[in-house]
């Protein structure tokens, strides 16, 4: 079995002394597609902010390519480019910008080697995700759907080995939605990324194939 | 492949998001730097017209020097220098005996006592440290036998003699009185006539070249216009609290009677140094409002950059998500005020540059042709101030934004 990409051993949350993840353990492997569920405010979005690097846990260890996670910023900040791609509900573009500017955003601080691999992925991104009508738009002027899938777009292009994405459809209809998913599936079997997808709609959590939730702040089989 | 630049990724592009913002925060830096170059170009004529000339009803001539609104007879002395009369191969310092400037020393030619010659070069330097050359055109320098005798001897450029005496005065063997010496009552007789020398300010700086007790020469820059004092009173009463009541009460009997009895000037002159006493300029007010001006308007710049860079927490936080650091985040928002600042100087030099002017006109308006010709340094301290000021109290806001966690700016829903 290949190494795990990312690694939970023991963590724990709290928030105002309310323990809102306890002692998890969780691995993610090349080519995984984990759906992560719950009720509202059970420490869906905190488990995936700890594995974003963008909280810390209050105890435990998290290894990235069996490595402790760095203490310096820099590092920290190389990890999020190098590894990770994040998809949001609220899509977190940057106003102001066109579909093309927003997709290359992660270049602006990656090193030379991913610069120039993720340049020469654009034009395929854009085709594939269906973008070449908007390539050029604002995405102020963009639909949910469009907005998302420029999302997904900068979230691909520094070919991450994990994507991460928190309630991606929570703000769509369903016929977006049923494309968005159908994006991330086909990303994840064609490609193999491994993608963490945190959501309280079970039709979504329903097409991963790992199915975990979490309950009582432990992380357990769904 | 493409370019990343050529996606027009430059952090600048964003700026047009912000379009009122960037529009109020180039305003507000243009007019801060502009009132700060006026307010230190005005400055400058401030501290130049300090000295003002009277003649009494006895045909002394008296010269009251204010100088940065305060009576000092040192400063007299500071404002000069000049040259040495005997065997010094130095400028002399009153207290040193050395004329010092930064760390040079300033030197001239040691001229020989009793074998000087009437073209001779006389190298001057005034209070800013530009040296100048003059020569004798009439008479002789001071000797010494002057020295010995204890005459009081002075040299006189030629301008300021014709415009003390009259054009028809033959100048030699005139006689006057410098008040704000420290022998305010000493009669100086004229020995020499020099030639004017080329000063950057010498239309409004007509020399007169005394002796002093500690071997060297000074000059005396006479303005007619004292921006600070244009009323007699109000010099009088500056006088009032710096020099000894003798002193003072030899200077008020000079002027009591008519001080405004300037019979070395024209009517039109006259008539203008009249009009400018009846609407006394108060420079400290106006010195305080454009200052004020200037805080009220960098503190604005500074507080709608702030709002601007909160407002842009959520993109401080999706670059960081993205991997950027800190430092990336630092920079590309610097960029962008520092953008602002360079726009906002290529406006406010122009517009500073038409209101000195207009400032400028006002003052040659006085009895003498002023003419400050604009220099780099009247731009650059002003510049310097606010650009540095706006930039680093623009690091905090960005700092803090920076440093906050990603989750907190981020849009959840």
């Amino acid at each position: 079995m290949s190494k795990p990409l990312l690694r939970l051993v023991g963590i724990s949350k709290s928030y105002s002394g309310r323990k809102i993840l306890d002692g998890i353990n969780f691995e993610v492997y090349p080519g995984d597609f984990v759906s992560i569920s719950g009720i509202s405010g059970v420490g869906k979005s905190t488990l995936l902010n700890i594995m974003a690097l963008f909280e810390k846990q209050d105890a435990g260890e998290y290894y990235i390519n069996d490595e402790p996670i760095p203490t310096k910023e820099i590092d920290v900040c190389r990890i999020r480019n190098n590894n990770f791609g994040f998809i949001f509900q609220a899509y977190n573009l940057l106003s102001g910008l066109t579909t093309c500017q927003n997709i290359v955003v992660p270049l602006q601080y990656a090193d030379k080697e991913h610069q120039e691999a993720g340049l020469g992925r654009i034009k395929e991104l854009i085709v594939r995700l269906g973008l070449e009508h908007i390539e050029n738009e604002k995405v102020d002027n963009l639909s949910g759907g469009e907005k998302q899938r420029v999302a997904i777009a900068r979230a691909l292009i520094n070919n991450p080995r994990i994507i991460f994405a928190d309630e991606p459809t929570g703000n769509l209809d369903i016929s977006s939605r049923d494309k968005v998913l159908s994006i991330l599936k086909d990303l994840n079997s064609l490609t193999g990324v491994a993608i963490v997808i945190v959501t309280h709609d079970i039709e979504v959590a329903s097409c991963a194939w790992r199915k975990l939730k979490i309950f009582d702040s432990k992380l357990c089989e769904g | 492949m493409r370019n990343l630049n050529s996606i027009k990724l430059s952090t600048f592009s964003r700026l047009n998001v912000n379009v009122i913002r960037t529009i109020i925060i180039i305003f507000s830096i243009t007019i801060a730097i502009g009132c700060l170059v006026v307010n230190s170009f005005v400055s400058d004529i401030v501290d130049e017209a300090n000295l003002i000339m009277f003649k009494n009803t006895d045909d002394r001539i008296v010269m009251m020097n204010v100088w940065n609104a305060e009576i000092d007879y040192a400063n007299v002395d500071d404002v000069g220098t000049i040259f040495s009369g005997c065997e010094y191969n130095f400028f002399s310092r009153y207290e040193t005996g050395q004329i010092r400037i930064g760390q040079r020393y300033y030197s001239v030619g040691a001229i020989e006592v009793g074998k000087i010659q009437d073209k001779m070069t006389l190298p001057s330097i005034d209070q800013d440290g530009a040296t100048e050359m003059t020569h004798l055109i009439e008479g002789r320098i001071i000797m010494e036998s002057d020295i010995i005798q204890q005459k009081n001897a002075i040299l006189i450029h030629k301008s300021v003699g014709k415009f003390i005496f009259g054009d028809d005065s033959k100048l030699l063997g005139e006689k006057m009185q410098l008040v704000a010496t420290s022998d305010p009552d000493a009669v100086y007789e004229v020995v020499g006539v020099l030639a004017d020398t080329p000063d950057i300010q010498r239309t409004m700086q007509i020399m007169t070249q005394s002796y002093n007790f500690s071997d060297r020469y000074y000059k005396l820059p006479i303005v007619l216009s004292g921006a600070k004092c244009k009323r007699v009173s109000d010099v009088l009463l500056f006088f009032e609290h710096t020099i000894s009541s003798n002193t003072l009460i030899s200077m008020q009997n000079s002027l009591v009677y008519s001080p405004y009895e300037n019979i070395f000037m024209t009517n039109r002159e006259e008539e203008i140094l009249r009009k400018s006493y009846s609407t006394p300029y108060n420079s400290s007010i106006y010195d305080i409002a454009l200052n004020l001006v200037t805080v009220i308007l960098s503190l604005t710049s500074v507080i709608i950059i702030f709002l601007s860079i909160k407002s842009r927490a959520t993109e401080i936080a999706i670059r960081k998500s993205f991997g950027a650091t800190t430092y990336d985040i630092l920079a590309m928002l610097l960029k962008e005020i520092v953008a602002c600042i360079l726009i906002s100087i290529c406006y406010a030099l122009p517009i500073s540059t038409l209101i000195m002017a207009a400032v400028s006109a006002h003052v040659s308006n006085l009895l003498y042709v002023t003419v400050f010709p604009l220099s780099f340094d009247m731009f650059l301290y002003p510049i310097a101030v606010i650009s540095l000021a706006v930039c680093i109290l623009s690091i905090i806001p960005i700092t803090i934004y920076s440093k906050s966690k990603i989750v907190n700016c981020l849009k959840v829903t």
